[in-house]
């Protein structure tokens, strides 16, 4: 159906309608104590969001596996030497990760009528979610490199403004800037990865992503970047220049400060933004360049290596942290440590697919723990908790569902894709193997602690659990539904369920021929799929018997606040130590630039002018006389003088 | 009448000219820096009808015509400077030239 | 003829202005906004203009000149923008200011309209010695804008804008008179052509040609302002009446730029292209510097100055990469930043006169008292420091790709870091001002009023706009780049070019004569 595509546009304009009405709705309700009509803020709120997945469902089914839809209203930018379009384009990738984007944001937003029903910017914090489904559907939806980047600082300023939500509090301010900032320094190397790759594409130069993978594939083309030429510096440089920048969006080192900050904003924020549809921006946007990807083989080297270093760092720090939210954060960057690895040894598809699965299960288990948190009435260090499945049954299976797909267990949806890229890793390098088994142990290992610190036992702070009871319905239902889905949708792989275009059919036009590229280059081992099912299986369960071990009988005491402390801060907080360096770095120059170069240097160079002018000004006053007779005298001498001059010099 | 030698009068209005400077330049007393200009202009005045008597009849028109002009002009000036002097007078109640050295009080 | 009338419009509105009535501010402000918005509606087609020329006066001779020097107007490429960018800025900066200024509202939209109509004249002016008139004149009305509406320190701070500013120029006017001798005549035009051909053969005596560069270059520098001669911004943006300031950062600062773009340049070619690396790094220096300082900042004027030091800086670098891109992105981020940084002043000085304070610390809890003035504000931040979306972010794009492509990969990596370091301040701007806890109680108004807001919301739609349409402005720039007003017409066509040349065929042809001589 050709029509639709000509409704393109309106997949980001939807939830950006939604977006300004409740912006209106938010300010024109500003004096009032109660604020907008909740019911009516919700349900513009939701209707937006749940509209662009109806369109986006209709496009996806529309669309033939090899087919594009394209859209490209007008010419952007236009500076003489390239242009770029303002244009969307919707293929299998884009649809497969719209889906899950405008399908988990409708239920999160649905989950958020209940979470901030109590909550006087409700309207505010509509408009904001609907914003940043807004840009994510821009960031995907766009055709050219431009565009996504429009999408991708758009998310985060929806960010910045989301954590930061109850900005009566400085600590939620401080840490939506860290996040804006530490994005904005990926963001830096994105753009400059953009310049390069101009750079390299020379006069062909165009930042279309058609464009840039046939320019790619063009054979002719690979001469222009062979080892040792400028150009495969510039490739090298833009590869890299633009991971930096998905490191910043995906929470990887070096820049993965941000994401455990970011769990002072509200749970559907974390849930949404930060485990499902942001901080995956980074694997799309590796899977969209693969074709520029894998002809830079140091590059993927690096990738997967900062991947697996950031899986395996951050799941050791998820077994110090006490806040529930800080550990599903780190779990969160761990995951998506797996998908860079994913990614660095070539198999762009099974990053997608543990995107796609790992949306799920995060999403689950974020709202699950909101749904705790609300139970609790605000409690969040896991210490204090203890025997709410009796009280929370729904929630404590949906959770139960998310940790048994996160431990990757049997045919529950992260069995599919985390063992996959095991799997695949396991074909480039033992290595990446053995520390991605690593990490899976660790993960069932924090996973576990979470489940029965939370679930289990008897209720360590009685006030707290004693009120506790079942979040209503608007928020139980979402997360049923995703528990649901954390379960099912890893049979999208298989191809199981007949009639279901399988994962793998529905990207390979746009993957194979970056992956195929990278496999003849890459001989990768054959192993049984069985056996390492076997093994990662076998690995979670250690994990999680080892932590039933500690866990389950020892002696929990809640002192003092939940962070970490020692060794644990330690790791915790490592990569913000490396920050504060640079940031006090900044602060020294900042503070020479006032004290010492603009006072001294520049106001002390116009005070000595000021006071070489005021010298000359008293030495020549000095010559004015005030007297009126002594005035009239020299007006006279000079007089005779001027005449002495015209007239002598008229010889 | 015997004639009087051009040079003389030349003389007579050098010196006229040098007592009306002292004059302006020397007097405290308002007035009489006016009246220095004065005796200077007139002067000047003596000095241009002694040329005209020393020049032959075509050339001496001059001579004639200007001393009509300055005294003219030197009846408006000093008819000004009363005035102005009346006007200052007020602010100060003094006709001290050095009264009105400090111009900006 | 339609330059004319919209160089004499301002005038005319001072003029006119002066019959409203001194004691009640309200009815100067109605008649100040309405005669801004006639001033602005007149200045509008000229975006379309592909090279316009008034009709030329003999003005006065030099001495020692061979040819008289002319009066003569005329706009291009380069110009139309920035005379849109000034004339639609007055009337918001007058609405804006109502309140401020109240009785004395006569006085301060007579000077604010003379102040346009110098900037005008600049802006406009084809001949070198009009245009130095113009651009002295300019300093009058900002003087007694600042002396006489300004803050605590406006005496010391409009002295030393004048005497600065007067002092860079000095050497420019010396310089046009050799110009003058050695090009015979003061003709922009003819001068650009003789001079270029004649540095290009070289055949003029490097020194010369070298110090007379410097002495045209010091004046603008100065202007703009560049580091190293930037001391007298900081404190004259910071005590300026906040319409004042917008008017100078938003467009008088413009007006430096555009010196480099019109007379640097053309001039000098073979130094400004020797040069141009020094140029860049002085500009980038100036990203860096600014931004580092806005981070100490606690007056958030002399905060919002520093940053503007920093986007001119930006502005500068992509003038001198002589790149297509670079120089697009230079105008784009020109019209951006003039409508940011202007709405942002206008805003800070509804902030000031609700605290009497411009200390950063007096502020904050701004998003729960008055959230339209928060929401507005954080747009244009968020405007200024180049968000997707925002004009400002094509603008930086392009002199990012102009910079590496000219000079490399370091270059642009010292401006990127600018782009960091620019969002750092802004934000700690933003927390301080908009988040946490108020410090002190605001009086006034609760939040921005409706007029208020309808000053700023107009600069916002605009720079949404330009956001996704940049080629509104760079489409201008490619007409007539450098050619001056030489072949008129080689873009789109002219409206009021066209119906000239039905109804007085004879003035275009002397124009069209002068123009090609």
């Amino acid at each position: 159906m050709n029509q639709l595509q000509n409704y393109l546009w309106l997949l980001p304009v939807l939830p950006l309608a939604g977006a300004l009405l409740n912006g209106i709705l938010a300010l024109a309700g500003a004096d009032t104590d109660e604020g907008p009509s909740r019911g009516l803020s919700g349900f513009f709120g939701t209707v937006a969001a749940g509209g662009a997945f109806v369109l986006t469902l209709l496009l996806a089914l529309s669309l033939h596996p090899n087919a594009v839809f394209a859209q490209a209203p007008w010419t952007w930018i236009d500076a003489g030497s390239f242009k770029v379009a303002f244009g969307f384009s919707f293929d299998s990738l884009t649809a497969m990760m719209l889906l899950f984007i405008t399908g988990i944001g409708t239920l999160i937003h649905f989950y958020s009528i209940g979470y901030m029903a109590e909550d006087r910017g409700f309207a505010r914090f509509f408009a904001y979610l609907n914003l940043f489904l807004a840009s994510m559907i821009v960031l995907v939806l766009g055709s050219n490199l431009l565009m996504t980047f429009i999408g991708w600082e758009g998310v985060g300023l929806c960010s910045y403004l989301l954590i930061g939500f109850w900005h009566k509090e400085e600590a939620n301010n401080n840490a939506a800037r860290k996040a804006f900032l530490v994005n904005r320094a990926g963001d830096l190397g994105f753009l400059l990865g953009t310049i390069a790759l101009m750079a390299l594409m020379g006069s062909q130069a165009s930042l279309e992503y058609s464009a840039i993978s046939a320019w790619f594939r063009d054979a002719s083309h690979a001469a222009l970047f062979a080892a040792g030429t400028t150009g495969a510096g510039l490739l090298l440089a833009s590869t890299l220049l633009i991971f930096l920048g998905c490191t910043g969006k995906s929470a990887q080192i070096p820049l993965l400060t941000w994401l455990p900050d970011a769990m002072a904003g509200p749970t559907p924020v974390s849930a949404l933004i930060h485990a499902a549809t942001m901080v995956t921006s980074g694997v799309y946007l590796l899977a969209r360049l693969s074709d520029m990807f894998v002809r830079s083989p140091l590059t993927l080297s690096v990738i997967a290596g900062v991947g697996i270093a950031t899986a395996l760092w951050a799941a050791v720090a998820g077994l110090f942290q006490n806040d529930i939210k800080k550990v599903l954060a780190y779990s969160t960057v761990s995951q998506l440590g797996y998908m860079f690895m994913a990614a660095g040894v070539g198999s762009f598809d099974a990053s997608l697919f543990h995107v796609f699965t790992h949306a799920f299960f995060k999403a689950t288990l974020f709202l699950g723990a909101g749904s705790v948190i609300h139970a609790v009435g605000g409690e969040q260090d896991m210490r204090k908790m203890g025997g709410l499945w009796k009280k929370l049954p729904l929630t404590f299976l949906a959770m139960a569902a998310g940790w048994y797909a996160i431990l990757g267990l049997p045919l529950g949806a992260g069995f599919w894709s985390k063992d996959l890229i095991l799997e695949r890793a396991y074909g480039s390098s033992p290595l990446l193997y053995g520390l991605g088994l690593l990490t899976a142990v660790i993960t069932a290992l924090y996973m576990t602690r979470l489940m029965i610190l939370t679930f289990f036992g008897k209720g360590r702070d009685e006030k707290l659990t004693a009120h506790a009871h079942e979040a209503p319905f608007t928020m139980t239902l979402p997360v049923v539904l995703l528990g649901l889905g954390a379960l099912g949708v890893g049979f999208f792989w298989a191809g199981m369920i007949p009639g279901l275009d399988s994962f793998h059919q529905m990207l390979s036009p746009v993957l194979s021929p970056a992956q195929s590229f990278w496999a003849r280059g890459n001989e990768a081992e054959e192993g049984s799929a069985l056996l390492f099912a076997a093994i990662g299986t076998l690995a979670a369960l250690v994990g999680a018997g080892i932590a039933w071990a500690i866990w389950s009988k020892a002696k929990i005491e809640a002192v003092g606040s939940s962070a970490p402390k020692g060794f644990g801060a330690f790791w915790t907080f490592f990569f913000d130590y490396i920050h504060g360096i640079f940031i006090a770095a900044t602060k020294a120059l900042a503070w020479i630039g006032d004290k010492i170069v603009q006072t001294v240097i520049f106001n002390g160079l116009l005070a000595l002018l000021i006071y070489a002018v005021g010298m000359v000004g008293d030495a020549v006053r000095s010559l004015q006389r005030s007297r009126l007779r002594v005035n009239l005298g020299l007006s006279l001498c000079g007089l005779v003088l001027l005449l002495a001059f015209f007239l002598l010099g008229a010889w | 009448m015997t004639a009087i030698s051009a040079l003389n009068v030349q003389f007579l209005a050098l010196l006229l000219f040098c007592i009306g400077l002292a004059t302006t330049l020397t007097r405290r007393n308002l007035f009489f820096i006016l009246m220095g200009v004065e005796i200077m202009l007139n002067a000047a005045n003596l000095s241009f009808v002694g040329f005209s008597r020393t020049f032959a009849a075509a050339a001496s028109m001059e001579g004639l015509v200007v001393p009509v002009f300055v005294i003219a002009l030197a009846a408006s000036e000093a008819c000004i400077g009363l005035a102005m002097i009346i006007l200052v007078f007020h602010s100060r109640e003094s006709v001290d030239s050095d009264a009105y050295s400090r111009m900006k009080e | 003829m339609h330059l004319i009338l919209l160089l004499a419009a301002p005038f005319v509105a001072a003029l006119l202005l002066a019959f409203a009535s001194g004691k009640e501010g309200q009815s100067s402000a109605r008649l100040g906004l309405f005669l801004g918005l006639l001033t602005a509606a007149i200045a509008l087609p000229l975006v379309w203009c592909g090279g316009c020329v008034s009709p030329s006066f003999i003005w006065f001779q030099l001495p020692g000149i061979a040819t008289p020097t002319r009066f003569q107007l005329g706009v291009d490429g380069l110009s139309a923008w920035l005379l849109q960018l000034t004339a639609w800025l007055v009337p918001a900066a007058l609405w804006a200011s109502r309140r401020a200024v109240r009785e004395r509202m006569r006085e301060f939209a007579i000077w604010t309209f003379l102040l346009e109509g110098t900037i005008f004249g600049s802006l406009m002016a084809t001949d070198l010695v009009l245009f130095f008139l113009f651009f002295e004149a300019m300093l009058v009305p900002s003087f007694v804008l600042i002396s006489g509406f300004g803050g605590r320190r406006r005496r010391q701070a409009s002295l030393l804008f004048v005497i600065f500013t007067a002092l860079g120029s000095a050497p420019l006017m010396i310089a046009i008179y050799f110009l003058a001798k050695i090009g015979l005549g003061t003709d922009l035009a003819v001068l650009s052509a003789r001079f270029g051909i004649l540095s290009h053969l070289g055949m003029l005596p490097p020194s010369l040609a070298l110090a007379l560069f410097a002495a045209v270059a010091v004046a603008f520098v100065v202007k703009t302002p560049l580091l190293p001669l930037h001391v007298w911004q900081a404190e004259t943006y910071a005590e300026a009446p906040a319409g004042t300031t917008a008017l100078l950062s938003g467009a008088m600062a413009k007006v430096g730029v555009y010196g480099f773009l019109r007379f640097v340049i053309p001039l000098f070619p073979v130094e400004a292209h020797r040069f141009a690396l020094w140029f860049v790094l002085a500009g980038l220096v100036a990203v860096l510097y600014g931004a580092l300082l806005a981070l100490t900042q606690s007056d958030v004027k002399r905060l919002m100055a520093f940053s503007s030091l920093g986007h001119l800086g930006l502005i500068v670098a992509g003038v001198f990469t002589f790149t297509p891109e670079g120089l697009k992105g230079a105008m784009v981020l020109m019209v951006a930043h003039g409508l940011a940084a202007g709405g942002i002043f206008l805003l800070l000085g509804t902030l000031e006169r609700w605290a009497n304070s411009r200390h950063l610390d007096d502020f904050g809890g701004l998003a729960g008292r008055s959230p339209f003035m928060a929401t507005l504000l954080m747009v244009l931040v968020l405007a200024a420091i180049g968000l997707p979306g925002t004009a400002g972010f094509v603008g930086e794009f392009l002199i990012l790709k102009g910079l590496w492509t000219a000079f490399g990969p370091g270059v642009a990596v010292l401006a990127g870091i600018g782009v960091i370091l620019s969002a750092a301040y802004a934000l700690r701007m933003i927390q301080k001002l908009l988040f946490g806890k108020a410090a002190l109680p605001l009086e006034g108004e609760a939040d921005l009023t409706t007029g208020d807001a309808l000053a700023v919301l107009p600069l916002i739609a605009a720079l949404i706009f330009l956001g996704f349409w940049p080629s509104a402005v760079t489409r201008s720039v490619e007409i007539n780049l450098y050619q001056g007003w030489s072949a008129p017409s080689s873009g789109p066509a002219c409206p009021f070019h066209a119906a000239a040349r039905k109804c007085c065929p004879k003035s275009t042809q002397e124009s069209a004569d002068a123009a090609g001589r």
